[in-house]
């Protein structure tokens, strides 16, 4: 029940700092959003029902149809960590007072109502949340007022309502046949009549639009102009996030509490998970941009993540959470490399960096321990998941998809090692010996993420006993 | 359901998806900015569409009500945003082309 | 007390290991460390003569050595300790003191140390162990010699390689015939399955560490270009001690095989062609060094053609035998090394002075061993070479004939050799004193002295080998005795008629006898490289060699252009695919709808 607070602080610091009284600067606003997101992540380590009762009265007339789930306690950890490095980085990057306030305020909101979706019982308020998030998506990308973010931006919203029309198309079949929109209206319904050709189209309809959503192949056209063009802490944001919980996320919640496993539907995910490890693979090897590439990387990590899933058994779902945990972190850790590499050197053209590793080592480092994790080389924690894919690919019987995402693998070494010797490695170029590591809030980041990284790699038992049993199994 | 139902019911059946094809195809073919949000909106009243005659053959039209009026908001929140967009798209490149904005390749 | 046999092994190896490593302010320390590791060894292997050890020796992280000290070991070991004293005084007194030299100390000691481990075990593993170690040292002492001669010790290392190879694989097949790792446990019979094939492997691994053929052609080249103690103290002494050792425990403990049947005939046949060849060739020869090398290699014929007769008789003649060529050709080294010294070379043109005159102790070890050599009665091999002689007769005549004409080349070559250096006329009329260092000289004396003693005195050696074989009764006939002798000193004048009167007619010293090789072609067999199988083998190994590699290049090919091409080709339309369109994203997501509705 007090998860609601998860939804409603974020909500009413954004009404507090906006009110029009006062005006709170850009510093301060960065303090506390960061603190609650600190609190937020160590909620997930403490019991359920702490609550206080005077909270909870004044909660209750707000109250929501929320149900706490182990899955959602997890997302809980992955946001408020990747929100904190966002606004951290933003503390870094951007020196005016209003920028910082305006950021501030739009994550606080999307934080809001990812926390949310997270914990929803109900399709429609799917949607409704779903939506918020896109919304400040589109204000956040675009928000620096720059070509290509306008551009990128606007694309990124003609091709989201797209898929929240097909959403809603599929919303709206559903709730012919079922009568109702909470999840648990709905699983009857579909244990009832789910063999109907009507029904079937709808949830096809839904899962297309969730990948339009989350950027899998081949309906993923947006993503890595979004992620080129975004400043960078929103670029940090958006890939550690967004694209996750709206797309696969919700996929997984789906999946998991309302409609069960179907061998066709099964078959369409594992389909389009793979071409999309794969293409992704191939199109990022040859990137100049840094961004563009791990955008392409973007694209195929989430690719593995729908394979996990794809499989159908308790394993699969699980191996697919963990995945999902260890890519925002990785994935926000290199985009954090990006925005300190932005900073210092502002030359976003791979071709023309060189030698960087010794001027910026924290950066070099980090980046080289969360490329090892996203190859999947023990004992980071990109090992460990990518290794119960497998296995749970391998087990449920699935052994061409198994072999499909071992060898694509290679491929992810590839494009790792070639942009790694481009930026870090090699000889410095000329033009370049003036630069220095970036500022502290970015290192700062960058090695709290590492360490996340190594940690969960490194005390991984404890960690798939912790977490995600108790995910999968609550 | 009864036969003049499931006539009716056939019929939006048919009229929605007329009216996604007609939004895809406004949004894929015109080179006009303006004229992809109109293509967004045509695709969005084919949904309230949709879901209306839900909830009319579902015997629940009042929560059809709610979800058409809840959706009718957030439209107009992604409306603005999407004004907003084409504002700055516009003072930027003084066109409401869209091979303006077609800039990120590769 | 048994531990001390122990010392065999520890004691030259850690010398040797000391010696390599110490700077060389020490030179003087490392050698008298050198002599002392030597003389300790020989001492030791007296004091020990006469026991029966059966020990289990845990050398280092727990390496068990399994000892068994016995007769044939005791004598070997006897043998050897004395051989590599004579040649470590010898090298001392005639090498010069360079880093190159103490290597050469270094790895004969590591030599001596790996022979008496071959000699002293019982566990067939260990004594390939040591048997393949003993490679090193002999690659290492080729390379220490003048000019670096490392595709020489390349040669040796692969030949003996070869030869190991046969050995190793007889010895895994015994082990799974007879069932056990430990030599005094296995007794076959050579009617088991597995067991002839075992028999040959072994016989021919042994044998060619003598120096049989195909297996000799490193001997020659080793001769001229490695130091003269390796010459002495390896080829000479340990390859015969160790080859005789594994061979005689074959034939008389390992293997169960009647007297007479085919196999021996087979090994016998095969030592006689080693010994008409080698002699053959050594006829020839226009180097000193390496005609006495051809003659060791005819003379190791001699021993397998003893060994292979089976009979107790015959390995106790080969054991003489042995220990007679080790001394008498110990001492003709000696003396080729003092004329390598005086003159600077052992060709037949390079001999400059007359020698008689010049060096007259040099002079008199010649004729005292190169009589040995010869077979003249009272010295030392005299006798020896009649056991040999009535064990092949023993088996067959034919073979017996053939031995003659062995021992007649060989004293034609010994004559011929004795004339050139020391009796033709000398280019300078320089008379003066040009003899060796006394340390040089002394081991030579003692070496030629020996052949004279022990030759006449050979009731000693007889008996000493008797005990560690079996006490052997003459049994033959006096007949067959008195015709034995009376060929040997037909041959004998039969050689110098050859040599001393026809030789002013063909003026090259070799008579008749080269007449009738000369028939033969041997010598053009012997110009001719393609008879060496080495040399053959690494044709083959090149052409090899060369098709690999280019199945190498064809490999790369495709790894470094093909596959990084055809990826760089997807994603570069992949990349080009991404037109900044957003109808054409739309597109897809059309295109995917229509794509699932037609699977399912």
């Amino acid at each position: 029940m007090s998860f609601s607070l998860a939804v409603l602080i974020p909500l009413f610091l954004v009404l507090f700092f906006n009110l029009p009284f006062y005006r709170i600067s850009g510093k301060i606003a960065v303090f506390i959003a960061s603190l609650f997101c600190i609190v937020q992540a160590f909620s997930f380590f403490l019991p359920v029902n702490a609550t206080c009762p005077a909270v909870q009265n004044l909660v209750s007339y707000f109250m929501l149809d929320f149900q706490c789930d182990g899955i959602s306690r997890l997302m809980l950890l992955t946001s408020a960590i990747v929100a904190f490095a966002s606004i951290l980085v933003l503390y870094a990057m951007e020196d005016s007072d209003r920028k910082q306030f305006n950021f501030v305020n739009l994550i606080l909101l999307s934080l809001a109502g990812m926390n949310g979706l997270f914990f929803v019982r109900d399709i429609f308020s799917v949607y409704v949340f779903i939506e918020v998030i896109a919304a400040t998506s589109y204000i956040l990308i675009a928000i620096n007022k720059d070509k290509n973010a306008l551009e990128a931006s606007f694309k990124y919203l003609v091709m989201s309502s797209v898929a929240t029309v097909m959403m809603l198309s599929s919303i709206a079949i559903l709730f012919l046949v079922a009568g109702g929109t909470d999840f648990v209206t709905v699983s009857n319904m579909y244990q009832q009549y789910g063999g109907n050709s009507l029904v079937t189209a709808a949830v096809v309809l839904f899962i297309v639009g969730l990948f339009i959503k989350g950027g899998v192949m081949p309906f993923h056209g947006w993503l890595p102009d979004s992620y080129l063009a975004a400043p960078a802490p929103v670029s940090v944001y958006l890939a550690g996030m967004v694209t996750k919980t709206t797309g696969i996320y919700t996929l997984i919640r789906l999946f998991y509490s309302v409609f069960g496993f179907n061998t066709a539907i099964q078959s369409i995910l594992l389909i389009f998970a793979s071409i999309s490890i794969v293409l992704g693979a191939f199109a990022a090897i040859n990137q100049n941009n840094f961004k563009r590439m791990l955008a392409y990387s973007s694209i195929s990590q989430v690719g593995y993540i729908v394979l996990g899933f794809g499989a159908g058994t308790t394993f699969g779902v699980a191996a697919a959470i963990f995945h999902l945990f260890n890519h925002s972190v990785f994935k926000s850790l290199l985009f954090v490399n990006s925005a300190a590499l932005e900073k210092q050197v502002n030359v976003s053209d791979m071709s023309e960096m060189g030698g960087l590793a010794s001027k910026m080592p924290v950066t070099s480092t980090t980046s080289v321990i969360a490329f090892l994790s996203t190859a999947g080389i023990p004992p980071l924690s990109g090992f460990w998941s990518k290794l119960m894919i497998i296995l749970a690919l391998w087990t449920a019987d699935l052994k061409v998809y198994a072999v499909i995402a071992i060898l694509a693998s290679i491929l992810t070494m590839t494009y790792f090692l070639i942009m790694q010797k481009k930026v870090f490695f090699g000889r410095l170029k000329e033009g370049f010996e003036n630069v220095k590591e970036a500022p502290l809030a970015i290192t700062f980041v960058s090695i709290l993420l590492c360490a996340i990284t190594v940690v969960v790699g490194l005390l991984f038992p404890f960690v798939l006993n912790g977490l995600i049993n108790s995910a999968v199994s609550f | 359901m009864s036969v003049e139902n499931i006539l009716l019911f056939k019929l939006y059946i048919i009229a929605t998806p007329v009216l996604f094809l007609v939004g895809i195809y406004a949004i894929m073919t015109t080179r006009n900015i303006i004229a992809t949000i109109i293509g967004i909106e045509i695709m969005t009243k084919g949904v309230t569409l949709l879901l209306a005659s839900c909830g009319y053959f579902n015997g629940r039209p009042e929560m059809a009500q709610s979800f058409i009026i809840i959706m009718i908001v957030v439209e107009v929140v992604i409306l603005t945003i999407s004004a907003g967009l084409i504002f700055n798209i516009v003072k930027k490149h003084d066109s409401l082309d869209t091979r303006n904005i077609r800039n990120l390749k590769g | 007390m048994n531990i001390l046999l122990n010392v065999f092994i520890i004691i030259p190896l850690l010398a040797g290991v000391l010696l390599y490593f110490l700077p060389s302010k020490y030179n003087i320390v490392k050698i008298i460390m050198f002599l002392a590791a030597v003389s300790v060894n020989s001492f030791f292997s007296v004091f020990f003569y006469g026991r029966e050890i059966l020990f289990n020796s845990h050398l280092l992280f727990r390496l068990d050595l399994y000892f068994r000290y016995y007769g044939l070991n005791s004598f070997m070991m006897i043998v050897l300790g004395a051989a590599a004293l004579l040649a470590a005084v010898y090298a001392v007194a005639s090498m010069k003191k360079e880093k190159n030299t103490f290597m050469f100390y270094a790895f004969m000691l590591l030599a001596l140390s790996f022979a008496n481990g071959v000699l002293l075990t019982d566990n067939f593993i260990v004594l390939l162990l040591f048997w393949e170690a003993l490679m090193i040292p002999m690659f290492g002492m080729i390379a220490a010699g003048k000019d670096k001669p490392v595709w020489t010790a390349l040669k040796t290392l692969i030949i003996s390689s070869v030869a190991d190879l046969c050995l190793m694989f007889g010895v895994m097949l015994i082990c799974a015939v007879g069932g056990s790792f430990m030599i005094s446990q296995t007794n076959v019979d050579i009617s088991q399955p597995g067991a002839v094939f075992a028999f040959i492997m072994m016989f021919i691994g042994a044998a060619a560490k003598a120096g049989a053929m195909p297996f000799h052609s490193w001997i020659p080249d080793a001769s001229v270009k490695a130091p003269l103690p390796f010459m002495v103290f390896m080829v000479t002494a340990v390859e015969k001690v160790l080859s005789i050792y594994l061979l005689i425990r074959i034939v008389k403990d390992l293997f169960v095989i009647e007297i007479g049947s085919d196999i021996s005939i087979y090994a016998m046949i095969f030592g006689v062609i080693t010994l008409l060849v080698a002699n053959m060739f050594a006829v020839y020869q226009k180097d000193f060094k390496k005609m006495l090398s051809y003659a060791s290699i005819g003379q190791a014929g001699y021993m397998i053609v003893a060994v292979a007769s089976l009979s107790v008789f015959g390995m106790v003649a080969a054991l003489f035998h042995m220990t007679a060529h080790i001394v008498y050709k110990t001492c003709l080294f000696f003396v080729a090394g003092n004329i390598e010294k005086a003159e600077g070379s052992t060709e037949i043109s390079g001999v400059k002075s007359n020698l008689r005159q010049t060096m007259p102790y040099t002079f008199m070890s010649f004729v005292l061993a190169g009589a040995a050599f010869a077979g003249v009665p009272f010295f030392f091999a005299f006798f020896s070479k009649e056991m040999i002689y009535a064990s092949a007769l023993s088996v067959n005549w034919a073979f017996y004939v053939c031995l003659s004409i062995g021992s007649l080349l060989s004293a034609v070559a010994i004559l011929n050799w004795g004339i050139k250096l020391f009796y033709s006329k000398p280019k300078e009329k320089i008379i003066q004193e040009k003899e060796v260092p006394v340390f040089m000289f002394i081991p030579t004396i003692i070496s030629a002295l020996a052949c004279l003693m022990f030759g006449i005195f050979n009731k000693v050696p007889h008996t000493l080998v008797s005990n560690v074989i079996g006490q052997v009764e003459n049994e033959h006939s006096v007949i067959i005795t008195v015709i034995l002798i009376s060929v040997s000193v037909l041959v004998l004048i039969l050689a110098f008629i050859n040599n001393v009167y026809t030789c002013k007619k063909r003026n090259d010293g070799l008579g008749f006898i080269a007449a009738a090789l000369d028939k033969i072609k041997i010598d053009k067999l012997n110009e001719n490289i393609k008879f060496d199988p080495y040399e053959i083998f690494i044709k083959a190994v090149t052409k090899f060699s060369n098709a690999m590699f280019n199945i190498d290049k064809g490999l790369n090919y495709f790894y470094d252009v093909t596959v990084p091409g055809s990826v760089n080709f997807v994603s570069e339309s992949v990349k080009k695919a991404h037109t900044g369109n957003i109808s054409v994203y739309l597109l897809w997501v059309i295109l995917g709808i229509i794509f699932i509705f037609i699977i399912f």
